[in-house]
């Protein structure tokens, strides 16, 4: 069922996603020379006149662009900065480190036998492609995928550094680079954490660490979420605290998944995003049984009504609606939420 | 400059160390109402599960069972895999280094060095995901393939025992991230022939690998039950 679902789906895997990925890793490379364009003709001209100092202007180069792309906030964390542009500053490194190295084999101030150079090489680039090769497949932006595996892209550099670079694993200069290289995601992790807003698609659930102060009971443990996210959880479990649950299956969750979680209720067997789904693959593959003994949580207004509403025509007889829950910043109300459990499951029934 | 080494290294050490004690810290913090509350939905009720090709459910769904559904507990246990498995990289890159190579004056140090910068840069995707779902587990099954790899590679005496491991942690990745089993897979191949082209290393590692690969499958299909069935 698992192809049939990738089948199914707007953004289906296919020679189109292969152009995507190519274009997001195009664009970000083209962004990291141009913008870095300065540094490295800087770099060129003064590894052209002095060679033999490649290792000084390999680190000096590196600081520079570490402040410029500091300085434009790719390596703040959070959304944006760790979804794309951190990679931004990753792939800016490259030209960073090869441009020096590259004139020092030209001037013979390093030598390496030509077949281990090329095996060294070799080694390096498959290290520095490997984020890209294994976050294939992926429906999110590929950049955000690669995170996962950017400790590679890291150990293709110093790898090429140890490897071409007589000595330098003894020298100071390779953990000074580690050093710089490792000062990008640092920021970025605590500075993401500290100031920037949660990871979630939900902007209710995507808040700032400073505004998690209220406790939230879970079955065996509990977390600190927003005032906002748990004044909306306490509405929504005093709606189901009226429903008779006993007999119904499902808690079918079409936008936010994660109330089920934090209900307690069985989640729907199939996908929870079936706006992603251009043939209702959820709704159809569920069977009509647990579709009528299932409650469902609604954003109002969202498109997962009309879906419901296409393939359950009878839904507003078979099911009512419970409650509605506003969310609301700062006083202004964003969205409303909505309870619909089947008719005769009403505690009041 | 050996003291300017070891000062750099134990920076990077306190660094790393830091990321992860704050990463502790914060792990009763924040809920993602969207990914991260539909695969604990999956961890949690594992059998509903119908629609997918993956198979982190059933692997996580034990451990979050294990776990008595605590979610912190779950959240720090993806930080421990996630330094474990950096280690096991780490010990797999010393390795590869050392090959035909210089000798490390101060290996220890050398090592921290790697080890820290490796866990530095695998800090930001705990921010993508806290939970140990598919491509968490992806990724540190993906540094553990390559880990076991080197490690076997230059293990001369227990090889034929960690190629088994290395195919059956490529057989892991399979199940739980199908593209990314693929890529590794063909990564390990170019590896292995970039490295060494002995055609009977390399029939050897193969076949200890095709024999983790299929024990593995054997084990999840077979073997492995869902935990609510346990």
């Amino acid at each position: 069922m698992g192809m049939m679902f990738e089948k199914d789906l707007y953004n289906c895997h296919s020679l189109k996603t292969f152009y995507r990925y190519f274009m997001e890793i195009y664009v970000n490379f083209k962004f990291a020379i141009g913008f870095n364009k300065f540094v490295l003709i800087t770099t060129f001209l003064f590894s052209i006149f002095l060679p033999n100092r490649f290792r000084i202007i390999t680190i000096f180069s590196l600081i520079i662009t570490l402040w410029k792309f500091y300085s434009i906030g790719d390596l703040n964390g959070g959304h944006g900065s760790l979804e794309q542009y951190i990679w931004r500053f990753y792939f800016s490194v490259i030209p960073v480190i090869l441009i020096p190295i590259g004139i020092a084999f030209a001037k013979k101030v390093l030598n390496l036998e030509t077949s281990e150079l090329k095996r060294c090489i070799a080694i390096s680039f498959l290290f520095l492609l490997m984020p890209i090769f294994l976050a294939f497949g992926t429906h999110a932006p590929l950049t955000f995928n690669m995170n996962f595996y950017a400790c590679f892209f890291l150990f293709g550099i110093l790898f090429f550094l140890i490897k071409t670079c007589s000595n330098i694993s003894n020298n100071i200069s390779l953990f000074l680079l580690a050093l710089l290289l490792s000062i990008g995601p640092s920021f970025a992790s605590i500075n993401g954490r500290f100031n920037k807003n949660f990871y979630s698609l939900n902007s209710l659930s995507s808040s700032p660490l400073n505004e998690c102060v209220n406790e939230i009971d879970l079955e065996n443990s509990r977390i600190y979420v927003s005032n906002n996210l748990k004044n909306v959880l306490i509405k929504l479990k005093l709606i189901f605290s009226e429903i008779n649950l006993s007999n119904t299956k499902y808690c079918l969750n079409f936008d936010a998944p994660g109330w089920t979680f934090l209900l307690g209720l069985p989640p729907h067997p199939i996908q929870p995003w079936t706006l992603f789904s251009k043939g209702n693959f959820t709704l159809k593959n569920l069977d009509s049984d647990s579709f009528h003994r299932s409650t469902i949580i609604l954003r109002k207004g969202g498109k997962s009504l009309i879906q419901i509403q296409n393939i359950y025509p009878e839904f507003e007889n078979s099911h009512r609606l419970h409650g509605e829950v506003e969310v609301t910043y700062d006083d202004i109300i964003h969205h409303s939420i909505q309870v619909y459990a089947p008719r005769n499951e009403s505690k009041s029934n | 400059m050996i003291r300017a080494n070891k000062v750099v290294a134990l920076i990077l050490l306190i660094l790393a160390t830091s990321l992860v004690c704050f990463e502790i810290i914060l792990v009763d913090y924040g809920f993602d109402l969207v990914d991260e509350g539909w695969h604990y939905s999956k961890f949690t009720y594992p059998d509903e599960v119908k629609a997918s090709v993956l198979k982190d459910h059933l692997y996580s769904g034990i451990l979050f069972k294990a776990l008595n559904y605590d979610l912190p507990k779950f959240r720090l246990f993806n930080i421990g895999i996630m330094i474990l498995s950096s280690l096991i990289l780490s010990i797999g890159c010393i390795k590869l280094i050392e090959i035909k190579s210089h000798n490390i004056e101060n290996k220890k140090f050398f090592f921290i060095v790697i080890y820290s910068t490796i866990i530095i840069f695998q800090m930001p995707s705990i921010w993508c995901e806290r939970s140990l779902a598919y491509n968490q587990l992806s990724s540190n099954l993906s540094q553990i393939c390559l880990g076991l790899f080197l490690i076997s590679y230059l293990n001369s005496k227990n090889s034929s025992l960690l190629y088994f491991l290395t195919g059956s942690m490529v057989s892991f990745l399979f199940l739980l991230r199908p593209p990314s089993g693929v890529s590794i897979s063909i990564i390990l191949i170019i590896l292995f022939l970039l490295l060494d082209r002995n055609l009977n290393k390399f029939i050897f590692f193969i076949k200890f690998s095709i024999i983790g690969f299929f024990t593995f499958l054997f084990f999840t299909f077979h073997l492995l039950k869902l935990p609510t069935n346990i």
